[in-house]
């Protein structure tokens, strides 16, 4: 497929795949001006946003005015300020400084803009990053399809979500990297279907503070980019350790001349293959075997206790949710969909005594999968990111082993065990189905152990380079 | 060893329980048969969650939920229920 924004314009043309390191290199070495950077981009999206609708807001000239600045302070600032003119999308969850956060809820149509930016976003501000836009999310981040976003590798389907305008942004390039949120998969799933990296970091170590709840024992806020390398140069940024962006590529090193020498990986089945389509499954398969060229040692397993895990997930997702938005049942309901609504609702009436059990059993959850990491010396394990591609956003059904299954279902289950554990979690394009649409594979690591979980990720990307042919623009 | 599934709340169920809590869903709302599904999966996951604990004792619930911090604020009382 051929991307139709192919008429000269040599940085727009470029953007389609670029990555924030290639731009931080090009603007280090004064190839390219913040400025030129970021009137490429939004030039980009005026003519990619017709087709995939991943911006409620754009911040055109803020992000121009704060480009002119980049440019005049790039020398004084640029150690301490490494993202200095990058191109970057915000989950319309997050508050911005100035913003309404409409959570895509028509119950927020009238809120008052943010009077200071999240956390999140004041680091990646902080970092030199420039906001160009707000992305567009599923209603208070409760679900998978984030309309009226679409998929950028067919626009009659959806690109997942929550954070399905980010998601969706990244793989169109018009932005280079954005924040998106994972409460039951809300980062991978969409950046699976969309052909894109999408990390989720350990529970609790990324500051929530200023992104609007959905269930705060399992948010967690995260970067969504086109690259191992580029995700873990966001999650420096919004971990506070800006210092260590620059060395990014030494971080993500080859553990040996092959890439994967000494590296152990759990290749879990069962629960995360039983009920998954044929393509994805092909695609795990030649994934599991370029991990063994690369010199991994290969462990098939299977979690008993995965279900669980996913059970976990949705009782406590639901329970506080539902908690979270008891006013908002009460007070307008009517603005709210049908679809969040009900989630919101179920979470009304499960009993007190089931939430604090499925609380009680995500301890002894964690406990196991750390007993299994443990037993079997496993650096991480690896799983399908979701059971299907991104399917019609008419339909919004994907056909799996058992038959058709909603998107509700199907795009969180293989996702929400890793919230339960609160693991940090990757995923990474491995292939496409027979339609061409993106596959991804999900690496799993150890909690705090983000870096070394991109290093394992960042040797199969290296290797397949699946990334660099997962970008294509709106037909 | 756990209980077998009891059987998931009907839609009367579901209406009667939100009404207590001061939600309308009238008989011919379209959430309501949703409502009844999710809450059927609800009954399967509560069930998938006693099987992980069939073997926890009293005690250690006790240990894993009997936790509270009684400190105030540093702010000195000016916490979201304030």
């Amino acid at each position: 497929m051929t991307d139709p924004i192919s008429d000269g314009q040599g940085l727009i043309h470029q953007l389609a795949t670029l990555t924030i390191r290639d731009a931080m290199t090009m603007l280090d070495a004064r190839a390219i001006s913040a400025v030129e950077l970021i009137a490429a981009t939004i030039a980009r999206m005026e003519v990619t946003e017709h087709g995939i609708h991943a911006y409620v807001h754009v911040l055109a000239n803020e992000a121009r005015q704060q480009a002119l600045e980049a440019d005049r302070h790039r020398v004084t600032q640029r150690r301490t300020r490494p993202l200095l003119g990058i191109p970057l999308g915000v989950k319309d969850l997050y508050d911005v400084a100035g913003l309404t956060t409409f959570a895509n809820s028509a119950q927020r149509r009238n809120a008052p803009p943010a009077i200071r930016d999240a956390d999140a976003v004041a680091h990646l501000r902080a970092a030199g990053g420039i906001v160009v836009g707000t992305t567009v999310t599923q209603e208070y981040a409760a679900g998978v399809v984030s309309a009226p976003a679409r998929n950028p590798w067919d626009t009659d389907r959806i690109p997942g979500g929550s954070s399905g305008g980010s998601a969706a942004s990244v793989a169109i390039g018009s932005c280079l990297g954005a924040l998106g949120s994972d409460t039951g998969g809300s980062i991978r799933t969409p950046a699976a279907l969309c052909g894109v990296v999408g990390l989720k970091p350990t529970w609790g170590r990324i500051s929530t503070n200023g992104v609007y709840p959905l269930a705060p024992s399992l948010d967690t806020a995260g970067p969504i980019a086109r690259s191992v390398p580029d995700v873990l140069t966001l999650y420096l940024a919004l971990a506070d350790r800006v210092a260590e962006i620059d060395a990014v590529d030494e971080m993500l090193a080859p553990f040996g001349p092959v890439g994967l020498e000494g590296v152990r990986i759990g290749v879990l089945g069962g629960f995360f293959t039983d009920d998954t389509n044929p393509d994805v499954i092909a695609s795990m398969d030649n994934a599991v075997e370029d991990l063994r060229r690369l010199g991994a040692e290969i462990v098939e397993l299977d979690w008993d206790g995965a279900a669980a895990a996913r059970a976990v997930g949705a009782v406590v997702n639901r329970v506080e949710s539902g908690t979270v938005h008891h006013t908002h049942l009460r007070v307008d309901p009517d603005l709210m969909g049908q679809d969040a609504r009900m989630r919101f609702e179920a979470g009304q009436i499960i009993p007190g005594s089931r939430y604090l059990r499925a609380k009680l059993a995500r301890q002894v959850l964690r406990d196991d999968i750390a007993r299994i990491y443990r037993e079997h010396h496993l650096d991480a394990v690896v799983a399908p990111t979701t059971p299907a591609v991104a399917p019609d956003a008419e339909t919004l059904q994907v056909e799996v082993p058992s038959g058709m299954e909603g998107v509700g279902t199907a795009f969180t289950r293989l996702t929400i065990p890793w919230n339960t554990t609160g693991q940090p979690a990757i995923t990474v394009p491995c292939g496409a189905d027979r339609d061409g649409m993106p596959i991804g594979i999900s690496f799993v690591g150890k909690p705090d152990e983000e870096v070394a979980l991109c290093r394992i990720a960042a040797q199969y990307e290296r290797a397949t380079g699946w990334f660099r042919t997962a970008v294509i623009a709106a037909g | 060893m756990t209980e077998p599934l009891p059987p998931s709340p009907s839609a009367d169920t579901i209406q009667a329980m939100l009404a207590m809590l001061g939600i309308e869903v009238a008989t011919d709302d379209p959430r309501l048969p949703t409502l009844v599904r999710e809450m059927e999966g609800q009954l399967h996951f509560a069930h998938l969650i006693d099987e992980v604990l069939a073997d926890i004792p009293a005690e250690a619930v006790a240990g894993a939920l009997g936790t509270f911090d009684p400190a105030w604020p540093a702010d000195g009382g000016e916490g979201a229920a304030s």
